[in-house]
């Protein structure tokens, strides 16, 4: 290949990925330079900055019809469009809880670096949200990984945040050997690493009984190994020691952007590979996905119950959200096994929401948090006596969670349910596990309603509110309740932009 | 059958598997790591048998190399005299021995008589010079991102193995 | 074509990954379960250089990709060393049933 053919690509559309390649070379760069002693909270309102602007770029973009560069290694359609959405206004947000977040236990060291491995981990997953090539998808993937390792160990002189840290490095070690040992079983079957190519050569070869038996336990392989980043079983065992082990904003960071990356990546290669392959080695069989959805949906049953079930009995907050993160995992899940006309904008909708609501919370977790020395839930105790507007925030947040009328999170579960309705055949089974399961949860969130509002203060003490923080909660709650009321806002920008995602697989 | 490439494949692979049991039965750290690297050069060898050179090469430089020294100076500069192992965990180890099997099992299914039609392949010729012209100009875009990927690894090693000198600190 | 057939190869790949499985999932001490996943790995990358030759259209691209995965793998290995220095020096053990600051 030439180089004035290298040059003959379309690399503007890559314009987001630069900015933030850009900025975090930028930011590592000036936190070389700067004096020890001077502050390094401008840095992360320069990466703020930045994300903001890559979004700006993005959103130019999306008019854009499917380009794809270098035999689809990048490519942008409208799936990785809506999916980069999310992920960048989750780490703007996370951002911005992290310039809030107090630097102890070895973190003011390392204020600079904790910035930019933020950027670096999104950067991988937007390369996972646009890639038809499962090398890059994989490369991205594990520069989202690495960089989230490092960030869960950051504080380390704290004893929890270097035993999260070596849990999540483990786990994850162990899930990326499976996803990996998967993939090259589908690599053989194929002979290239190319989505668009495999689904072709797959639908054409018709397949031994042999080769699709082979193919079906890639499946499996790549599906328990991808867990790992959407914490769902049978991979979820590590959430809720990081969650609680690691920094506040790299929970939130895990809890929200790595949550969709997973799901962006689970869906592009799920979708675009086992979706056309014939399950039987008939031509006109059901596709392989959903002859296999049987699985996914026990493993979304199990999820949903397993999370919900066990946040039951936390005391400790972050622990009881890392158990709340894998249930609503398992209701995305639930949406992804009906695989019905609306999944995409289901899965889509439902990650929005969850950003807004989950990041809201986070940025109380942290503020109480850092107050009360602890994360357990008496921390709590009479928070509407001493700042009333701080605990109605948190009301609504926790309301959207648990899925009350008039809410975001309200919306996308109805949105999941009637999704699970609308195949042929309808999923009872788990459309009731889902709405049994949001009944438990009631039970853990409104615990906490009990703490806020109906408990005695222990202190007093007022809470001074950062202005970072301060714009978080304000888009949070602001998104929430707007989603709840006028979902339509959400679901006009899908239909008019994004076509219902018909060029997925052009 | 009994070709020349069949004798040195089993040789190979038998060196292959031995060192990797004895990563599994040995007691002392250091023995387990030694017993790996006999694995390692050999999988090098059978990519040898796959008209892998380039990738041999940088088996050998990365696993046998790279990543055996610096996992012995992981062992070396932590405590590594105990060499128990924890008391009571056997079933355990029982149960997850059983279930890796199970998973062997239902693998081996798939692949004893997989059927792959043979085709001629121009891998061994030049070997070096095709992988470059791929990562070059098909995964330009991943051979860039994995830089990042080990600028990161790179940042966040020393972060995070760095001697905290919260005292000294303002001695740079 | 040649005297070993690419189902022996996969073979091989299979039992070093389950070796690998089973040494991570059981194994006390941390650098040796660090070590475990990267035989793991390897069994990986013995399956993508096998297809690249005996797969379907045999490609480089097996190569290519076993190359990328043996990078990700080095930074895996350095990154998981550095996180257990930083907590061998707050908690001076490496035994992963050690690993108890956290219990509900």
């Amino acid at each position: 290949m030439e180089l004035e053919q290298l040059l003959d690509f379309k690399w503007s559309i890559m314009t987001p990925e630069f900015i933030i390649l850009g900025v975090a070379t930028l930011l590592s760069i000036l936190d070389l330079f700067m004096p020890k002693s001077m502050d390094r909270k401008i840095l992360g309102w320069i990466g703020v900055a930045g994300i903001a602007a890559a979004t700006v770029s993005l959103a130019g973009f999306i008019d854009e019809p499917v380009t794809s560069i270098l035999f689809d290694t990048f490519r942008l359609d409208s799936f990785a469009k809506a999916f980069k959405f999310i992920l960048l206004i989750g780490s703007l947000f996370v951002l911005l809880l992290a310039i809030s977040f107090e630097k102890k236990d070895g973190l003011a060291e390392f204020a600079g670096e904790f910035y930019y491995l933020f950027l670096t981990a999104l950067l991988g997953a937007m390369f996972m949200a646009s890639s038809g090539d499962l090398i890059t998808l994989f490369i991205g993937l594990e520069l989202l990984t690495i960089s989230s390792w490092v960030l869960v160990g950051v504080t380390k002189r704290n004893k929890k945040s270097n035993e999260s840290a070596m849990k999540y490095v483990i786990n994850g070690g162990i899930s990326t050997a499976i996803t990996l040992f998967g993939l090259s079983y589908i690599y053989g079957l194929t002979g290239t690493t190319n989505i668009k190519d495999m689904s072709g050569t797959l639908m054409t070869m018709g397949g031994s009984q042999n080769q699709l038996y082979l193919l079906a336990i890639a499946f499996f392989m790549t599906l328990v190994g991808l867990s790992f980043k959407l914490a769902t079983a049978p991979f979820h065992m590590w959430a809720p020691d990081v969650y609680e082990g690691a920094p506040t904003p790299v929970t939130a960071f895990l809890s929200i952007v790595s949550k969709t990356a997973g799901f962006v990546i689970i869906v592009r290669i799920f979708v675009s590979i086992f979706g056309s392959v014939p399950a039987t080695g008939a031509q006109d069989a059901l596709p392989m996905l959903l002859h296999l959805q049987d699985y996914i949906g026990f493993l979304a049953g199990a999820t949903m119950i397993i999370g919900n079930v066990i946040a039951l009995r936390q005391r400790n907050i972050k622990r009881m959200f890392a158990y709340s993160s894998i249930a609503h995992a398992g209701y995305i899940l639930v949406a992804f096994t009906s695989m019905s006309y609306f999944t995409f904008d289901a899965i889509w909708f439902y990650l929005l929401a969850y950003l807004f609501m989950n990041v809201g919370a986070f940025a109380i977790i942290q503020l109480v948090g850092a107050k009360a020395g602890s994360d357990d839930i008496s921390a709590y105790a009479g928070l509407y006596r001493r700042a009333p507007i701080l605990a109605v925030t948190f009301a609504v947040l926790i309301l959207s969670l648990a899925g009350i009328p008039g809410t975001a999170g309200f919306i996308g579960k109805l949105n999941i349910f009637m999704g699970a309705f609308a195949t042929e055949p309808a999923h009872y089974v788990l459309a009731s596990i889902l709405i049994a399961t949001s009944v438990v949860s009631y039970f853990y969130y409104f615990g906490i309603m009990t703490q806020m509002f109906f408990r005695p203060a222990a202190d007093d003490s007022k809470f001074n509110i950062p202005v970072a923080l301060l714009v978080v909660l304000i888009g949070s709650v602001v998104g929430t309740i707007a989603l709840g009321i006028l979902p339509n806002i959400a679901f006009d920008f899908l239909h008019d932009n994004f076509m219902q995602f018909k060029d997925f697989l052009q | 059958m009994m070709s020349g490439e069949f004798i040195a494949f089993m040789g190979i692979a038998l060196v292959a598997v031995i060192g990797g049991v004895l990563l599994l039965n040995l007691s002392n750290v250091m023995h387990m790591m030694v017993a790996l690297v006999f694995t390692f050069v050999s999988i090098a060898g059978i990519y040898v048998l796959l008209s892998a050179e380039f990738v041999a090469a940088v088996q050998i430089l990365i696993y046998a190399g790279a990543i055996t020294i610096i996992m012995l100076f992981g062992i070396m500069l932590t405590r590594h005299e105990d060499t128990s192992e924890a008391p009571g965990s056997s079933w355990r180890k029982f149960a997850v021995f059983l279930g890796v099997l199970g998973f062997a099992a239902v693998l081996y299914f798939g692949i004893y008589n997989l059927d792959l039609p043979q085709m001629e392949n121009t891998l061994h010729e030049k070997n070096t010079m095709q992988i470059g012209e791929a990562l070059y100009s098909k995964f330009v875009i991943p051979f860039e991102l994995t830089s990042v990927l080990l600028l990161v690894a790179l940042i966040g090693s020393i972060m995070l193995a760095k001697k905290d000198d919260e005292k000294e600190g303002d001695k740079e | 074509m040649s005297g070993v057939p690419a189902s022996a190869f996969l073979s091989l790949a299979l039992i070093l990954f389950c070796i690998g499985l089973y040494g991570a999932l059981t194994k006390r001490n941390t650098v040796i379960v660090l070590v475990s996943i990267e035989l793991m790995l390897n069994a990986v990358n013995i399956n993508l250089v096998t297809f690249s030759k005996y797969g379907m259209m045999p490609n480089i691209t097996g190569q290519v990709f076993a190359l990328f995965a043996m990078s990700v793998a080095a930074a895996e290995a350095a990154v998981g060393l550095a996180i257990l220095f930083a907590l061998y020096r707050n908690k001076k053990s490496v035994n992963i049933d050690e690993m108890d600051a956290m219990k509900n």
